[in-house]
């Protein structure tokens, strides 16, 4: 266990009294309740506390918060595990276990580090042009296991997530000094208040400040705001709460973590916050500059060094050197040396700052200087410093190089405001020179943003900013209460920055641009010189801000850099686009409570509990849980296929057909409407008889095909696909609506109301005889397709006579209540004709072997009616139908389309796999003539039967093909799709 | 809101094409069809602002009122 050499005797918002034990890369550490993964480590003196994503490098901490892009961790083991997490987001927990991603064995010693030496080899976009040999393809996994990022888990998630939708007048995001002030205004004034802060207490930036609020240090101002805001019922705040997303209409989606170590609760939730007014009160983030070798340890953005000092009581080193564009520089440096930690210099790249360089006394500062090159192995050693020319554009040529010693280097480039949720909004962006950032523009945006997000960077002003928005926020909603005073500073610093991005270039060792993928100034030119030069461009081709960072360091300088380059304003070259998320959300949160069978509910039939009892083999069909198979005493799946098809063909099956979807279409124009409905015409369908239709979309292609029955003049019931049901029903409303409101007609889909019971095979009719007792089900009284409605049982009852197995087949229908009860009578009463319930499997290969179509299976996205036999029924219509004129286009009028037929195997022993293709010889190369589509044995014709798509196999019945699949070719010939009983004698029987 | 072309007879191929194929995509206001899929089932017309994703007015189809105002 390492001490915590690197602790300040005091101070801090830790808690001493409370030690936390904690494992980084398999070593134990010690930390304190209070502390973040990343300042336990910097206090235990690890150094070292990633690599990086391309090259291996050692990373040191940049940042203390959100902007950390190389201490990337992954934390936990097994399948609680999180892969990807900023360690200075990590709060500290007792046993917390946590591994660098990136690196083996650990982040001090990885044994890739040489791959440093073949940077040369790996410049942007090297994938394009170096490994080129034998292919890049070749070298492909072994690249991506070398670079990257952590370990997904492999286990299905065992924690839980939920959600929230919640609704307020006024949506805070950010909690920092302006978000308070913000809060504070709106809740006094009677608004509904969101409150919502990324990291576990409030007070943002304002934790490490050394200035007064109305009289008070900030961290007791913050606690004693709180207090109030948590006081007032119209205010509800969150801690832990990011805002990663901004969608239409003020939809704000945030994601809050569930504190560490709480026992109970869910892990994580999600919250969907529709706001009326939102103010973004996001802060700012401070930049690094661009210099050789700015990436070794100890080279850190000045707030950060101070926040680690001041909030978590860390020396991030012992001797600092403080590089600065900004006032903001001097502050750091003096925060940082009044808890002891010793300033070497003050390097000021302006030539004239005097402002801010008499108030800080004791330590040298040299104006208009910047670094060379950083030095040092494994860590910062020193730091070369020179004069800049009086242009700040090249190195003063009289000047010497001066070498300072020092373990820190605390860098302070200037202050991004953070307008990824602004921009996101649709809110537009203004560069501003004074800031040297991007700023909210005004445009006629939702969003509201205050404070250092709106670039006003001083204590004081965003106090007095975000109290101002807020009231005019909550004004905006109508709270017009006494929002009383604005908290106040009477800090006197100063906010002065100027353009600096980058020391002129020196020499050929690497100078980071976005550390978090690898980006050096030397790929940005790289890119430049290979004329990419919109920021969209050149952001994909070096990869520069994307992943887990999202460019919160990098942007700038890569625009400064890129402008720079092509001698552009950065005005003009603009920004990268923002997009949601702004900080990565695991997929759980996201997926919340919908996982597994609350993601998809199965449905199920009325008859659900018996297949299960008896064998059924319960499989999802199309969204519904049914059975495939029925399993019996030493009956296995092939068994009892046979089984149950020798039954259908031989004796009489039940089958429950529930799921088949059933719409109900009623009115005085019902005949009418259908008719525009189906290709097939159904105007003239007579009461008590049925008709098979096919349904196509407008460009000609079927959809759906089922049985269409009239059950009265103005009465008719629709039968779908079981997965069709819903969108065929959701299509006669949208026709019904949108296009032919005159038509009197009302649909409703009643799928679910009714039971669904096929009786068929030869002895079927003696079956049904035997229970519907009211109806006359011989031969002449109801022959094939007629429909009968009446009484079964006692309860209202219909029956069809429509088969999909070839044989002799009525359908049962009752209201689903009584579906049991009729399943079990009609077994009861058929014992002695050796009744046999059959699954999903036999069926599918009955009505294979009968030729019998299945929309979707032995149909694709380009079948059309003639494709499928019925070009007849299309030229026997007069009306209009749906999709009937694109019937006429010239692509509907080709030859060679892929078209419905039977093929038959040479060989009557081969079953054809499902997906062979029809080729014109035996093995590839050479085109595909069409494929396989369904195929199984047939028992009862004693060979293999299959049914496929063939190029113009309508003129092609009798011709020979080969079928081929998986290095295997079989003769076959193509035949017309009619296997079993063409003549259709026992359908009619 | 585009509208079905017909008798088919009567449809030229262009304007069938354009009918199946081609959409517009303006920058500014668009009158569309909406359709209330969780509720009560209804389509209706909403009038959007494709810039600012701003609702200007929903009626009911066929509301002739409504459409003359637009």
């Amino acid at each position: 266990v390492t001490d915590n050499a690197w602790r300040l005797a005091q101070g801090g918002l830790i808690d001493r009294s409370r030690p936390l034990g904690f494992t980084f890369d398999g070593v134990r550490h010690r930390g304190f309740y209070g502390d973040s993964l990343a300042s336990a480590l910097l206090a235990s003196g690890v150094r070292i506390v990633g690599r990086s994503f391309k090259l291996h490098r050692p990373r040191g901490l940049l940042g203390s918060w959100t902007e950390e892009p190389n201490a990337i961790v992954q934390i936990g083991s097994g399948a609680h595990t999180v892969p990807n997490l900023k360690a200075t987001q990590v709060e500290l927990i007792e046993g917390l276990e946590a591994r660098s991603v990136n690196c083996w064995p650990n982040a001090a010693f990885d044994a890739l580090a040489p791959l440093q030496l073949l940077a040369p080899l790996l410049p942007a976009g090297f994938y394009y042009k170096t490994f080129k040999w034998p292919s890049w393809q070749w070298y492909e996994p072994l690249v991506r296991r070398m670079a990257g990022l952590g370990v997904a888990p492999t286990f299905p998630d065992p924690d839980r997530y939920t959600e929230r939708h919640a609704s307020c007048d006024v949506l805070v995001v950010g909690g920092g000094p302006s978000g308070i002030a913000a809060a504070l205004a709106a809740g006094r004034a009677g608004a509904r208040v969101l409150l919502a802060e990324d990291r576990p207490v409030l007070g943002g930036a304002v934790r490490s400040e050394t200035e007064h609020i109305d009289g008070q240090d900030c961290a007791s101002w913050v606690e004693a705001t709180e207090h109030e805001l948590r006081g007032l019922d119209n205010v509800h705040v969150l801690t832990r709460c990011t805002a990663f997303g901004y969608y239409d209409h003020q939809l704000v989606a945030l994601r809050e973590l569930r504190p560490p170590g709480a026992a109970a609760g869910c892990r994580e939730r999600l919250w969907q916050v529709r706001a009326r007014q939102v103010l973004l009160a996001t802060g700012a983030i401070e930049r690094p500059m661009v210099f050789p070798d700015n990436d070794l340890p100890g080279i850190m953005l000045a707030s950060a060094a101070v926040n680690y000092a001041v909030q978590y009581a860390v020396r991030p080193g012992r001797r600092a050197v403080v590089v600065t564009a900004t006032d903001s520089g001097y502050a750091a440096a003096l925060a940082l040396q009044s808890r002891g930690i010793a300033i070497a210099a003050v390097v000021d790249v302006r030539p004239g700052a005097v402002t801010a360089a008499e108030s800080f006394a004791g330590t040298p500062v040299l104006q208009g200087c910047a670094p060379v090159r950083a030095r040092g192995h494994r860590a910062v050693e020193s730091l070369e410093v020179r004069r800049l020319s009086a242009d700040g554009q090249s190195w003063d040529a009289a000047a010497t190089t001066r070498h300072l010693e020092c373990d820190l280097v605390c860098v302070s480039g200037g202050w991004t405001p953070t307008v990824h949720l602004y921009s996101q909004s649709g809110g537009g962006l203004r560069y501003a020179p004074d800031l040297a950032a991007f700023v909210p523009a005004a445009t006629r945006c939702a969003a509201r943003c205050s404070g250092a997000a709106a670039g006003r960077l001083l204590l004081a002003d965003c106090l007095a900013d975000g109290f101002a928005v807020g009231r005019r926020a909550a004004e905006a909603t109508g709270a017009t209460g006494n929002c009383g005073a604005a908290p106040r500073s009477d800090a006197s610093s100063t906010a002065g920055v100027s353009a600096f991005w980058a020391s002129p270039r020196h020499g050929r060792r690497p100078e980071w641009v976005d550390f978090h993928n690898d980006v050096t100034r030397a790929d940005i030119e790289l890119a430049v010189h290979e004329n990419l030069t919109s920021a969209e461009h050149v952001k994909r081709y070096t990869t520069c801000g994307m992943a887990v960072d999202q460019g919160k360091t990098s942007n700038m300088n890569a625009l400064a850099l890129l402008a720079g380059l092509t001698d552009r304003e950065i005005a003009s070259v603009g920004t990268t686009t923002f997009r949601p998320p702004y900080e990565p959300v695991t997929l759980g949160a996201l997926a919340g409570r919908r996982v597994g069978l609350r993601y998809r509910p199965l449905r199920r039939t009325p008859l659900d509990r018996w297949h299960a009892e008896h064998g059924g083999q319960l499989e999802d069909f199309g969204g519904w849980l049914r059975p495939a198979w029925y399993r019996g005493p030493g009956i296995d799946r092939v068994a009892a296929i046979v089984r149950e098809k020798r039954a259908a063909r031989t004796g009489v099956t039940l089958f429950d057909g529930s799921p088949l979807g059933k719409i109900e279409v009623r009115g005085p124009d019902a005949a009418q409407f259908l008719n525009r409905m189906y290709v097939n015409d159904m105007s003239r369908l007579r009461c008590g008889r049925a008709r098979y239709g096919i349904m196509l979309n407008e460009h000609g292609v079927v959809i759906d095909d089922g049985v269409c029955m009239r059950l009265a003049e103005d009465h008719f019931l629709v039968s779908t696909t079981s997965a069709g049901a819903a969108s065929t029903f959701a299509g006669f409303e949208a026709w019904l609506q949108c296009e032919w409101p005159d038509l009197r007609v009302l649909v409703t889909n009643v799928t679910s109301a009714w039971v669904n019971i096929a009786v068929a095979g030869p002895r079927a009719r003696d079956l049904v005889g035997r229970i519907a007792l009211e109806f006359d089900v011989s031969r002449e009284a109801f022959p094939h397709l007629a429909v009968r409605t009446g009484v079964l049982g006692g309860v209202p009852a219909r029956i069809a006579r429509v088969s999909f197995t070839g044989e002799l087949s009525y359908e049962l229908s009752v209201p689903s209540g009584y579906g049991l009860s009729l399943w079990e009578a009609l077994l009861a009463a058929g014992t002695e004709l050796g009744v046999t319930p059959i699954g999903v499997d036999a069926l599918q290969q009955l009505r294979t072997e009968k030729g019998y179509l299945h929309v979707g299976t032995d149909t694709d996205g380009r079948t059309m009616p003639q494709d499928i036999g019925m070009a007849g029924s299309v030229a026997g219509k007069a009306d209009d139908f749906i999709g009937r004129r694109s019937l006429d286009r010239e692509d509907a009028q080709r030859e060679d389309r892929l078209q419905f037929v039977g093929i038959s195997a040479a060989d009557p022993g081969v079953v054809l796999p499902v997906g062979a293709h029809l080729t014109s010889r035996p093995r590839p190369p050479c085109s595909s003539e069409g494929y396989v589509t369904s195929s199984c044995a047939s028992e009862a014709l004693g060979r293999g039967v299959a049914l496929g798509l063939a190029r113009a196999g309508r003129a092609r019945l009798g011709e020979t093909v080969r079928v081929y699949s998986l290095g295997h070719s079989w003769p076959a010939r193509i035949v017309a799709p009619s296997w079993y009983d063409p003549a259709g004698e026992r359908l009619n029987a | 809101v585009t509208s079905r072309p017909g008798p088919p007879e009567r449809v030229s191929d262009e304007t069938w094409a354009a009918y199946l194929f081609y959409r517009d995509n303006p920058k500014g206001l668009v009158r569309e069809h909406w359709w209330h899929a969780s509720g009560c089932r209804q389509w209706f017309i909403v009038v959007r602002d494709t810039l600012t994703q701003e609702i200007q007015a929903t009626y009911p189809i066929g509301d002739a009122t409504s459409e003359l105002a637009k």
